[in-house]
């Protein structure tokens, strides 16, 4: 009886589960290299001739290593840290934030609060955060 | 009479809690993905299937606490879904990884690892006590002689 109950229960949600995943507007990609709509790869992102790299990791993160040129801007003293961003910053630079990896958040965060509160267009998340920079440098010399 | 009654309260904050956490995550599956993939456990291919599926089945489960037929079932998957959460809690945090838990979708941010294992232990425990309840109701039950 219990074991029809748990078959049952476990069968079920196949279904809604699989119109998720054919139509829900926020629905993960198959391919786990494909870029959302505000990520921009590494490989771009070096292309861009006017870019400017911000860090949205801890600042101790940032001080012991960060992308050269990168400026420092998180959550945790956004006021005092925009205030140096906007100073490098003009109108044609594309920012490009990162954080650790792909799995971290806080990029995506000040992208959008870069977005919406202050009012930048020009704002990727790089696709692999600090962890791609890194893999790229080790396997190439061609991003420093 | 008055156990009868802390168990239909407890019932409903269990099941509460999981239509909860569900609708949370239903709401941005590509979000607990990312969650998923904080523990990093399963491969990418796996982690997406358990964002789509395992939020229906949280709700579904919620839903059938309240549905006798399905109660005993549910209670039961829900508490194999505690240990799983905690096991995989446990293993990111012995692997030194910082996650956010991506138990309540968006909702929570910060993730204190003793003030989670902590939390997932007290709903393991009261979903324990409603299947032990409901195994005594079946057992006690007219009609059926032991």
């Amino acid at each position: 009886m219990i074991f029809r109950q748990i078959i049952i229960l476990i069968v079920l949600p196949l279904f809604p589960a699989l119109i998720t995943g054919l139509a829900h507007p926020k629905r993960p990609s198959w391919n786990e290299n494909q870029l959302l709509a505000d990520e921009i790869a590494l490989s771009s992102a070096i292309k861009l001739t006017d870019r400017l790299w911000v860090d949205a990791r801890s600042a101790s993160d940032y001080e012991k290593d960060h992308i050269p040129g990168a400026l420092l801007l998180n959550e945790d003293a956004w006021d005092e840290l925009l205030a140096a961003v906007l100073l490098e910053w003009s109108p044609e630079k594309t920012i490009v934030v990162y954080c650790s990896s792909s799995q971290c958040q806080t990029s995506r965060e000040v992208a959008k609060r870069l977005r919406e509160t202050v009012g930048i267009e020009l704002v990727f998340v790089l696709k692999g955060g600090w962890e791609a920079w890194q893999d790229s440098k080790n396997s190439s010399s061609e991003f420093r | 009479m008055k156990i009868n009654f802390i168990c239909k309260l407890l019932s409903v904050l269990v099941a509460g809690i999981f239509i909860y956490a569900g609708i949370l995550k239903i709401l941005d599956p590509s979000q607990f993905l990312i969650d998923i993939q904080n523990y990093h456990i399963l491969p990418y291919q796996i982690a997406v299937v358990l964002a789509l599926y395992l939020p229906w089945l949280e709700i579904l489960c919620g839903i059938s606490i309240f549905i006798h037929q399905f109660n005993r079932g549910a209670l039961v998957i829900l508490f194999g879904l505690m240990i799983i959460f905690m096991v995989a809690l446990t293993s990111a945090w012995l692997r030194g990884i910082d996650i956010s838990c991506g138990c309540f979708g968006k909702a929570v941010h910060k993730t204190s690892f003793l003030h989670v294992i902590l939390r997932d232990a007290g709903i393991l425990i009261v979903i324990g006590i409603l299947i032990f309840k409901n195994s005594l109701k079946e057992m006690t039950a007219p009609g059926i002689v032991r």
